[in-house]
């Protein structure tokens, strides 16, 4: 070490002292008093905007639920819930199809499970970031693809005339949805219950077997326990989603197959505002309750594993053959057939469907999607502005929930007491459906309110964004939350120490270092925007906010080219994002 | 309270460079600082050293204003720091975790900090970086990236980031406990070098009482959300004033026990005995008079003496060093293994092996002699430590390196009474 260089230091040492501290106090001016208070101050603008883009709205159903004519007479909503119809009809119906589709999926998903976390093989790591897809995949684009599959001029029904046998009509169909619902759900399951096989410890398995268990009945008493909690939250997310669901039974079930929200769709298409909000707020109600009921239980469970030396993956292609090992991949590849035909088939009918009638090669189809004039009558969908809208709501979407987004994401990584309520709040979006937020900002700010003396109105277009920015934000937040808990709470704390204001540090320090989660959060906003039908359909009736995946509803059983072009489309937009979401940030806590 | 006038404070009467009045930290019901008083003199090395969770790193914490105090005051050079940001304090901190921020070089590290102060007056922000790295023997490596170097360069350049804006207090959270032991001592000599150089007061975190023994200036021992004594290295070591602190710090045998014979109480400084043997041997003789009845175990021999030159700084919880004992009360007393002799059956009074290495300085006399019986020995290279039964009481002794001992083997250990350091009494 140089002597001098510690001598020219000491010496300069008690004059920087006196000097530092006048310095800070000079900067101590109304610059850095606003930076001290910029988080404060963020929390309350986000709150502001979550209660005037959701909780207000939601609010308002809840109110037309139970009051007429500005009286409180619980009349809607006791309406609903004394007539059979609705209560068995629709309520029982919804959940019954719910059931069998969280039946369905866990089935399909389980396999899959097994398959990503005890096998190796190439394209493992890729197929695990597919099971994301669902998130992204708009509704309306799995219901063109079973439509271009299984529908009257499907590829199936092609298929099977083309070999000389009789054609099917499956749609519509109790099973279509069962299956598109699947299509959504099953890769949810097998993510869900992959991360929780591959966190058992191989230890505890090993163990187990030296104390004299054997295979299977160590898979019994150690690994099946800890797979349990997933395959429940598996299921319980499934079956909260499907509940909740809408374009799919809209597009696959028609009438007779029409759940809680469709019901609510056309309760509102008729006008009976009041019969839309009873259905909304007790979909709401019992969605929640099952959702609260989950976290509790997720809650008590909680408690993450590090460093656990995972179970050894086997190759798929074993380096000998037994009768067992042959009947496994057997069964492994059966299952791969499922796989395809739920999965991949709709996908490249849809493709298929898209370019070509009748076995013929076009872009026809393209081609009308990029027509600027209306070529009949005016129920018909204009498929261009439709791109225009979507593009616009989408670049919208993204420039309101990704800082709505970024600061939830700051504001819960905060610890301070109450977080698990600022927690659930922000959380809310998710457990409610897009119909009920679409109901809720039609109720509530596109009709307007009165506040001030004023009267404030939004204009569609607005409030399609907002339920964009409300549905999109949440997912903001699961991607940059994670990365910020983990950061070390040491970083922060040296750059504070150094001089940094708090606010100075969320720049310097954290959204640097969680830069990727930031990108994904966008990418999974813009996709979210881009697919979102529920909200948009509710809000965009009569006007002329239509979007791609409006549009594709609409066309889907009128005419499946533009359907199927419009799909294809949409599919690309949701798999560029998505790439974008594996590339650069892919840790979503889903 | 003020602390005795150690330390390269200046002459004239100032503030302390960090005075601590009655702190207290509670989470809920928890209780994690019971009051807490420190006071740091400009330029010292001051360190607060503990168990996991005594709240050593809690103060340290609400020094560097991390942690709001539920009650207490925090003054820096004088000023309050009752709602001062961490980033006008004027502090540097040196965590655990080096947290060097891996989006910016090391020079970029090192540089935050001016981002904010800017360069000291007559250096450009590059000059400055440079002269910290030289600072801390990393010349030449402002632009690699914070996860090529080792952990102890790492180390180095989170302490050169903190030094860089010339804080007038260091804060050293627990900084080596990430590094193997050998890094650890090389990088602690380090670390006092240049704390040294810069004369910046020091505030030092560690679990590690072997460490706090060796660099500190003062040292406070933390137990419990409380202090229990505070003072230079040596005097906590020879004078514990807690039983706590006789356990934390190094190895300790500590019996309890109630007095037997008291005899009168007589004053003798520790010097006195250093005179020759005869008059060493008739005050011992004296000393005999008092004893201490170790629980299920045999007696040791007590000075009233014991505690007069252990002084309490600082307001520790120590014992009342003056106060007399009567026949029956109970004490706890400790004795350090390194300061009991042990011989074998056989030796002489001064014993040793086969190759006669003496075992005991010619300082250091014996008052008594308990017959022990050795159950286990550790062979530590420079040092053998044997485990031994005392009449169904353990006690550990530490003697030369050389001396080699069986299990079963028939031995008697040599104490002398000012060596037998009371801890707790009524």
């Amino acid at each position: 070490m140089d002597r001098p260089v510690g001598a020219a230091l000491r010496r300069r040492v008690s004059d920087a002292r006196i000097g530092r501290t006048l310095r800070r106090a000079r900067a101590a001016g109304p610059a850095s008093l606003a930076e001290r208070y910029a988080l404060p101050l963020l929390a309350v603008v986000t709150a502001l905007l979550l209660a005037l883009l959701f909780y207000y709205p939601v609010a308002t159903v809840f109110v037309d639920a139970v009051v007429e004519d500005g009286r409180v007479t619980f009349g809607p909503l006791a309406e609903v819930l004394t007539d059979e119809f609705y209560l068995v009809r629709v309520v029982g119906f919804t959940a019954y199809q719910a059931l069998l589709s969280t039946l369905l999926s866990v089935l399909l998903g389980l396999p899959g499970a097994w398959v990503l976390a005890r096998f190796e093989f190439r394209g493992r790591d890729t197929l695990r970031s597919v099971t994301m897809v669902p998130f992204v995949v708009p509704s309306v684009l799995v219901a063109a693809a079973f439509y271009a599959t299984f529908g009257a001029n499907g590829t199936l029904n092609a298929a099977l005339s083309a070999l000389g046998l009789p054609e099917l009509d499956l749609l519509p169909s109790l099973g279509a949805i069962l299956v598109a619902h699947a299509f959504y759900n099953a890769p949810l399951v097998t993510r869900v219950v992959a991360a929780a096989w591959e966190s058992v410890d191989a230890g505890a398995v090993e163990t187990a077997r030296s104390l004299g268990a054997s295979r299977r009945r160590a898979f019994r008493d150690v690994v099946l326990p800890q797979l349990l909690p997933a395959i429940l939250t598996g299921a319980t997310l499934t079956f909260v989603f499907t509940f909740a669901t809408f374009a799919i039974p809209l597009a696959l079930g028609g009438s007779q197959y029409a759940t809680i929200e469709v019901f609510i769709y056309s309760a509102r298409r008729q006008l009976e505002y009041g019969r839309a909000a009873s259905l909304a707020a007790l979909e709401t109600g019992l969605s929640l309750s099952l959702m609260a009921l989950y976290l509790r239980y997720e809650r008590a469970q909680a408690a993450e594993r590090r460093g656990v030396r995972t179970l050894a993956r086997r190759s798929l292609w074993p380096a000998s053959w037994s009768r067992e090992r042959a009947v496994r991949r057997l069964a492994i590849a059966g299952y791969a057939v499922v796989v395809a035909a739920v999965f991949i088939a709709p996908l490249a009918s849809m493709l298929y469907a898209s370019v070509s009638v009748d076995g013929r090669f076009t872009l026809d189809a393209y081609r009308f999607l990029l027509e600027r004039q209306a070529t009949g009558a005016t129920f018909q969908v204009k498929p261009f502005p439709a791109i225009v809208n979507s593009l616009v709501f989408g670049a919208a979407t993204l420039a309101l929930a990704l800082p709505l987004g970024v600061a939830m994401g700051v504001l819960t990584t905060r610890r301070f007491r109450g977080r698990w309520l600022v927690d659930a709040l922000s959380m809310a979006p998710l457990a409610v459906s897009g119909i009920v937020v679409g109901l809720g900002l039609l109720r509530g700010l596109v009709f307007g309110f009165e506040a001030f003396g004023y009267r404030f109105t939004v204009t569609g277009a607005v409030a399609i964004v907002a339920a964009h920015a409300v549905g999109a934000y949440p997912f903001v937040v699961r991607t940059v939350a994670p990365p910020l808990d983990r950061l070390d709470r040491a970083l922060v704390e040296s750059a504070r120490a150094l001089g940094a204001s708090r606010a100075r540090t969320v720049l310097d320090i954290e959204l640097p270092l969680v830069w990727p989660g930031v990108v994904a959060g966008a990418a999974f906003a813009f996709a979210i925007s881009i697919g979102e039908f529920d909200a948009t359909v509710i809000l965009a009736e009569g006007g002329g906010t239509y979007t791609m995946p409006v549009a594709v509803e609409r066309f889907i059983g009128r005419r499946l080219g533009p359907a199927t072009a419009m799909g294809t489309v949409l599919l690309a937009v949701t798999a560029a994002s998505f790439v974008v979401i594996e590339r650069v940030g892919g840790e979503f806590r889903g | 309270m003020s602390s005795v006038g150690e330390g390269s404070g200046p002459a004239e009467r100032s503030d302390p460079a960090v005075q601590v009045e009655n702190l207290r930290v509670e989470y809920g019901s928890t209780t994690a600082l019971d009051g807490v008083d420190v006071t740091v003199e400009e330029g010292q090395f001051f360190t607060l050293v503990g168990p996991s969770g005594c709240g050593k790193t809690t103060t340290l914490r609400c020094l560097a204003g991390f942690e709001e105090p539920t009650a207490g005051s925090v003054h820096i050079a004088g000023e309050s720091m009752t709602g001062v940001p961490p980033e006008s304090r004027g502090i540097g901190v040196v965590f655990q975790s080096y947290a060097l921020f891996p989006h910016m070089t090391v020079g970029e590290n090192v540089a935050y900090g001016l981002r904010f102060s800017g360069p000291p007056e007559g250096t450009t922000k590059d000059e400055r970086v440079a002269e910290l790295l030289e600072l801390v023997d990393l010349p030449g490596f402002a632009d690699r990236d914070p996860d090529t170097l080792s952990g102890g360069q790492q180390q180095r350049v989170a302490l050169a980031r903190a030094l860089a804006p010339e804080p007038r207090l260091l804060l050293l959270d627990e900084p080596m406990s990430a590094l193997d032991a050998r890094l650890r001592e090389r990088l602690r000599v380090q670390v006092r070098k240049i704390q040294r150089e810069l004369g910046i007061t020091t505030v030092y975190v560690t679990h590690d009482q072997e460490e706090a023994l060796a660099v500190s200036d003062r040292i406070a021992v933390v137990n419990g959300g409380r202090i229990e004594q505070v003072g230079r290295p040596r005097e906590l070591y020879t004078a514990p004033a807690t039983r706590f602190v006789a356990e934390f710090l190094g190895d300790n045998n500590v019996f309890s026990g109630a007095v037997e014979r008291t005899g009168t109480a007589r004053r003798e400084t520790g010097g006195a005995r250093r005179e020759d043997e005869t008059a060493r041997r008739a005050a011992a003789g004296d000393d005999r008079d008092l004893a201490l009845r170790v629980d299920d175990g045999g007696t040791l021999p007590l000075s009233p003496a014991d505690g007069a030159s252990a002084s309490v700084p600082d307001g520790g919880q120590g014992v009342d060093s003056d106060r007399q004992f009567d026949v029956g009360d109970r004490l706890v007393v400790c004795v350090r293994p390194e300061r009991l002799s042990v011989r074998r059956e056989g030796d002489g009074e001064i014993g040793g092996d086969d190759d006669s290495t003496p075992d005991v300085v010619e300082t250091h006399g014996t008052d008594a002699w308990l017959p022990a019986t050795v159950e286990s020995t550790e062979f530590l290279g420079d040092a053998t430590r044997l485990h031994c039964d005392w009449n169904g009481v353990g006690v550990t002794v530490r003697t030369d390196g050389q001396r080699s001992f069986e299990a079963g083997e028939a031995v008697t250990l040599g104490v002398d009474h000012a060596d037998v350091r009371i801890v707790e009494r009524p």
